[in-house]
């Protein structure tokens, strides 16, 4: 059963309760309390993932909640509330559903180490994958909600979940939260683009949230195979062009933008570099998503049916000898 | 991390810290060097590299190592000297080799 199966009443109810949902590898269980608001932005965001009617194993028992006191009539807030502690401040309450995004990412950030997580976007094509690691503002979110409405399938936005046992990639097609002028190049990009309401002034400026396409979500269990690294930066005036990146920066780089690369200390390290041998790597300074598109299908197209170059490293004895 | 004068430096064999916690990676181009005690990863270049290879095979002095690199680059010893001192010091300082203690 997806959320979309129950009506808004339903929902409401089940969030009373504690609402089970799945994202990706992980389930949720979700109490929401007073915020009504926040229950139809869900019935309508998280449509498509599955929920479920009987007792679950759960990953994470998360609440949105009002504070009690004086804050119920005064300038109204929500928090967030997990196993551990998010250490999240309070937010305003119409900011519900932000907060609810960034606290369950934060449960994942702080738990999943059965994974390497990489701060990266991750898009598939017939099985093989592009991770595009990068800082935030470099506007991989938006790259990869305009890719998920090109003919790729969006495994993540932001966690690039990569199982150091197999070397695959684990979707987890979570909202996507598309920030300032972003909001207006994805309107722009695709009348099909499902864009929630529009939240202002936030810690991190004007966010709204791109919903995954129903496919993406529904195929979130099959895993991809890495196959190009990109390293994308928005810039205005860029050049929009592929550019090697030697191998051995491109894992400097992984290693740098990882969320427990140094908690998964050797498991991390060999992950990373198996990573590496798989795949091309590439930087790509892009200042439009019309001529990004067509280069990176062009690329797949090239590339797919060929090895990664230099794809294998050596070891240190191979070296020393 | 090891605080020796210069005159003590030359006089003590240095080593890789732990071979068995170094972890490598090298498509030809630079190095990486992952340290398992400290989870810490190093880009190496090619001089920092033949100094770790070398001391891989077995401890030395800072002068055993000048010549032996001073030979191996084919370069005047003295041309070398400073840089390769400099170069044990910040391999110390990271955690990648330490004085050998007999």
């Amino acid at each position: 059963m997806k959320i979309a199966d129950l009506t808004v009443m339903e929902l409401q109810e089940r969030l009373r309760n504690g609402l089970v949902y799945q994202i990706g590898p992980f389930k949720f269980q979700l109490t929401v309390k007073n915020c009504k608001t926040l229950v139809s932005q869900l019935h309508w965001l998280f449509a498509h993932y599955p929920t479920f009617s009987q007792p679950q194993l759960i990953d994470f028992a998360i609440q949105v909640r009002r504070p009690r006191l004086w804050r119920r009539w005064w300038r109204p807030q929500v928090e967030f509330k997990a196993d551990g502690d998010p250490g999240m401040a309070p937010f305003p309450l119409d900011h519900a559903l932000p907060m609810l995004e960034w606290g369950s990412n934060w449960c994942i950030a702080t738990h999943a180490h059965r994974y390497l997580m990489l701060h990266a976007a991750v898009v598939e094509r017939q099985g093989h994958a592009i991770l595009f690691p990068a800082w935030p503002g470099s506007g991989k979110s938006t790259l990869c909600a305009a890719l998920s409405l090109s003919g790729w399938r969006m495994l993540s936005d932001e966690f690039g979940l990569l199982e150091p046992e197999s070397g695959l990639l684990q979707p987890l097609p979570k909202l996507t939260p598309l920030k300032n002028t972003s909001i207006e190049v994805m309107k722009r990009f695709s009348p099909e683009a499902v864009i929630g309401p529009l939240f202002e002034k936030t810690r991190k400026g004007m966010v709204a949230h791109f919903r995954p396409p129903a496919a993406s979500i529904e195929q979130a269990q099959e895993k991809a195979q890495p196959r190009w690294i990109i390293f994308p930066r928005y810039k205005a005036g860029a050049n929009n062009v592929l550019v090697p990146v030697e191998k051995s920066q491109a894992l400097l780089r992984l290693a740098n933008n990882a969320f427990n690369y140094k908690l998964l200390a050797t498991t991390g390290f060999q992950a990373a570099r198996q990573l590496v041998d798989q795949c091309n790597c590439y930087e790509l300074n892009f200042d439009s998503l019309r001529a990004v598109i067509p280069l990176l299908l062009s690329l797949y197209e090239q590339e797919f049916v060929s090895p990664p170059v230099n794809n294998k490293s050596r070891v240190v004895n191979e070296t020393a000898d | 991390m090891g605080t020796f004068t210069q005159q003590q430096d030359e006089a003590i064999n240095w080593r890789l810290a732990d071979l068995g916690q170094l972890l490598w990676a090298d498509w030809g181009e630079d190095t990486i060097v992952f340290n398992g005690l400290s989870a810490d990863t190093h880009l190496l270049n090619t001089m920092s590299l033949d100094v770790l290879l070398l001391l891989a095979k077995k401890p030395m002095s800072a002068e055993q190592l000048i010549i032996s690199l001073a030979k191996q680059w084919q370069q005047p010893l003295e041309q070398i000297a400073k840089s390769i001192s400099s170069l044990i010091h910040n391999l110390d300082c990271l955690g990648l080799i330490e004085p050998e203690f007999t």
